[in-house]
């Protein structure tokens, strides 16, 4: 090292700076800081938000089902997906549906976790269905076009921590995740409640201290994702390719695994495509799979009478939408229970 | 392999194992291997040019210490700069000449059919060569002694802390922690290290990714559906995401390499407190400012000479500062906006006398302004979109949600660390924190700790100097 300093040289350490020794009790407070912030996560999560208290009410929602149907001999239904049947069905009106109509009472449950799609319900099922006695007889799946098909993005904080159980983590590094990147995060999301609901803490600081975050995020977002449409534009015409703007191809794998799973359980499946202020496309090929396994479709994208006035928001199904499409699913249902 | 990923604290971690048990000599080996992989995971197609810029500079060096002739020792210095800023310039240059070369031409009315080689920018190479040609030069002016190992010399060239984004290092320093034995090093180095590390992370993944998203949001849209606020929003977040992404990778590269034993040179002192231009180019990329004043400014006569020369070196030096950074007229903008801004400091700068504390905080924030405009030229995605973007700045506020959010969001990430680096710059030291009781290094610490669990970025971004 030359004697005097140029602004080039790099400074050795300083004479006061602590030894290893030294500095431990500042890693050891730091340490016992996350502890209790994981703590802290752990205690709060089961209230966080609408979407944790739903997810933590599963098993005992499946335990009761079951109960009820042992006591009283009836099927058990349960109605799975996410928030479009988690709005969109009264369970209660659907029970009093087909007591007017005739047909066969059933016991029924409810397990829709909101913003979830196929791969969660693989792995969702798999967890709080893992009782031999707790398999509904029939799984009706409410869904639209993209929560079906293999290009969903993963969630993959809340698939890890809520979804997932341990034994089935290398199934997903397996199966869904390609790199170490991921599968680090999905053993820590599994394993901390810091890491897993993240998302929910951060949103629930900034919302509090910043005022219009949503939409500004919102416009963020939206200004970002067109960006990055318009870079692969012009990457694509720099490298002299076509950029194919259409629909990417729809496969289906993780539905296939869910059949299967369900299969195995001899659970009759029953997919519902969801209405729509619009009717949309329900893709042939998913129909064809559905029907080649076994399973069902009970098609509600076009129910009689269902208007863009029942939806709440443009997506779920309001009041008046709720009643058609309970009404509906009574209906579907006596059939089915015969 | 990103600093901020699990994949290089798992290769860091079985790295260091096996470094704490090797001798010297083993060492610099398990470096230089490790180097080399650390490179090829970014692309191991482009190893050979470092191999040659290492073989050149390291044959040349030797021949130019070997040599007593002057003429000899031009000669091969002229060799080792032509091949070093020949590759520099093929890779990072060539598609820019050649465009503005088509361009012009079309502007004059020829027909220019010139093709277009699609050439990559190898990670890193801004750095390497300029560190590489630091020390063949400084062996040329007989400030240092060329080394004879090639192992110890391919590792100073190819270190893998600050390989693909610096600090560009200079041999005076580099070296001789390089050939000498690190067994008996003075104590601090975890410390030292780990504060580093936190720090890096912190500006890395808490400041410049999650300003970085509204930035990159901001600058994306057209100039038609923003409001100057926006605008200005968009600016500020880019001068704290760049300013937290590229201090935060030097930190984490001397903390990393602390922990190996080896000293980096500081690169950032607190830039956006400086109060002139030639106080923030001792604050900001010090390892390139030092760089270019001495193998460029002061070659060119420096402050000697006339008024005039002095202002041609300023403008020149900071010229190609802004090309180092790429190849775009942007950058040369930024570059000439900041050798504009030497000038007058230089020409008009005593005049002005302000009161002392309140002074101080005027030329402070006054200079920050001047520096984020600066960003507004180095960030715009062309020349057009910086001129509307600053057109609207000065002639359209309207606080609308998006930039309501944008600056709560800077206030939230940047108003600790700036009173952190304002409580830092008051004792003129980088290391008050680390010789403070350790409670309040602890809690210092459990904030980074905190921050880096609870506010991640949406999307982890690329180190922004990569790409220079």
């Amino acid at each position: 090292m030359a004697k005097k300093h140029h602004d080039y040289d790099a400074l050795p350490n300083d004479k006061r700076a602590a030894s290893w020794l030294q500095e431990m009790p500042v890693v050891m407070v730091v340490l016992a800081f996350v502890l209790s912030l994981e703590l802290i996560a752990r205690i709060i999560a089961p209230i966080l938000d609408f979407d944790r208290k739903n997810i933590y009410a599963f098993p005992e929602t499946i335990a009761q089902l079951e109960k009820d149907a042992e006591a009283s001999g009836k099927q058990k239904v349960v109605f799975f997906g996410n928030s479009l049947m988690l709005h969109g069905l009264d369970q209660a009106l659907v029970k009093e549906e087909l007591e007017n109509i005739g047909a066969p009472e059933m016991e029924s449950a409810k397990v829709t976790p909101v913003g979830t799609a196929m791969l969660d319900w693989v792995y969702l099922y798999r967890r709080y269905f893992s009782d031999e006695n707790s398999h509904p007889d029939i799984l009706v799946v409410g869904f639209v076009r993209h929560h079906i098909h293999d290009q969903e993005a993963i969630k993959l904080r809340r698939l890890a921590r809520h979804f997932v159980t341990k034994k089935d983590l290398p199934l997903l590094w397996e199966e869904d995740l390609e790199d170490f990147h991921n599968i680090t995060q999905s053993v820590l999301c599994n394993v901390s409640a810091l890491e897993g609901d993240q998302p929910e803490h951060q949103l629930g600081v900034l919302q509090t201290l910043i005022a219009d975050y949503k939409k500004g995020l919102n416009r963020n977002n939206n200004l970002v994702s067109a960006w990055k449409q318009r870079l692969a534009q012009e990457t694509a015409i720099r490298d002299g390719k076509v950029l194919d703007t259409g629909e990417p191809e729809e496969t289906y794998q993780r539905m296939l695994r869910f059949i299967a799973e369900c299969r195995e359980h001899k659970v009759k499946v029953y997919f519902v495509p969801m209405p729509q202020p619009e009717v949309w496309d329900f893709n042939p090929e998913a129909q064809r799979i559905i029907e080649a396994e076994g399973m069902s479709v009970l098609d509600a994208r076009d129910i009689d009478g269902m208007t863009p006035e029942d939806f709440s928001d443009g997506y779920h199904l309001g009041e008046t939408g709720n009643k058609k499409f309970s009404k509906w699913m009574a209906a579907q249902l006596s059939e089915i229970l015969k | 392999m990103l600093f901020n990923s699990y994949a290089f604290w798992l290769f860091f971690i079985l790295l260091w194992v096996v470094y704490r048990f090797l001798p010297h000599r083993g060492q610099n080996v398990l470096l230089l291997v490790a180097s080399y992989f650390f490179y090829s995971c970014w692309d191991w197609h482009f190893l050979p040019l470092i191999l040659t810029t290492t073989l050149v500079n390291y044959f040349t060096a030797l021949g130019i210490e070997n040599s007593e002739s002057k003429s000899r020792h031009k000669w091969l210095m002229m060799l080792s700069a032509t091949v070093s800023l020949g590759m520099l310039a093929f890779f990072k240059y060539f598609g820019f000449f050649t465009e503005s070369a088509a361009e012009m031409l079309t502007w004059l009315g020829f027909h220019a059919d010139i093709q277009m080689l699609n050439i990559i920018l190898p990670v890193g190479i801004s750095f390497y060569t300029f560190q590489t040609m630091s020390y063949t030069i400084d062996v040329y002016r007989g400030e240092t002694k060329a080394t004879r190992s090639f192992i110890d010399f391919a590792l100073y060239v190819a270190y893998f802390p600050q390989l693909v984004a610096g600090p560009i290092e200079r041999s005076s320093s580099l070296m001789p922690q390089i050939t000498k034995s690190r067994k008996t090093r003075p104590k601090g180095d975890f410390s030292e290290g780990l504060y580093l590390v936190m720090l890096g992370l912190f500006l890395k993944v808490v400041v410049g990714d999650n300003l970085g998203f509204i930035a990159d949001g901001i600058f994306a849209v057209s100039t038609d559906e923003l409001t100057g606020t926006e605008a200005l929003v968009g600016v500020y977040c880019f001068a704290f995401q760049i300013y937290g992404d590229f201090a935060g990778y030097s930190s984490i590269a001397r903390g990393v390499s602390k922990w190996l034993g080896i000293d980096l040179m500081t690169n950032f002192r607190m830039p956006y407190l400086a109060r002139n231009p030639s106080d923030f180019w001792q604050r900001w990329h010090i390892s390139l400012s030092s760089w270019l004043r001495d193998y460029l400014y002061i070659p060119l006569g420096g402050n000697r000479g006339s008024k005039v020369v002095v202002y041609r070196n300023l403008m020149l030096t900071m010229l190609l500062g802004g090309l180092w950074h790429g190849a775009g007229w942007t950058f040369l903008i930024w570059g000439g906006l900041h050798g504009l801004i030497l000038c007058i400091y230089r020409a008009l700068g005593h005049q002005v006398k302000l009161p002392a504390l309140w002074g101080r905080i005027l030329a402070t924030v006054f200079f920050f302004h001047l520096v984020c405009l600066t960003w507004l030229f180095f960030r715009a995605e062309s020349l057009t979109q910086a001129w509307e973007m600053l057109a609207l700045i000065f002639t359209q506020q309207e606080m609308t949600p998006l930039a309501n959010y944008g600056l709560r969001m800077v206030a939230f990430f940047c108003a600790p660390l700036m009173a952190y680096e304002i409580w830092l710059d008051k004792a003129h030291s980088l290391r008050r924190l680390e010789t403070v009781r350790w409670g309040w290094r602890a809690a210092a610490y459990c904030y980074f700790v905190f921050m880096l669990i609870v506010f991640p970025p949406p999307v982890f971004g690329q180190f922004i100097y990569f790409q220079f």
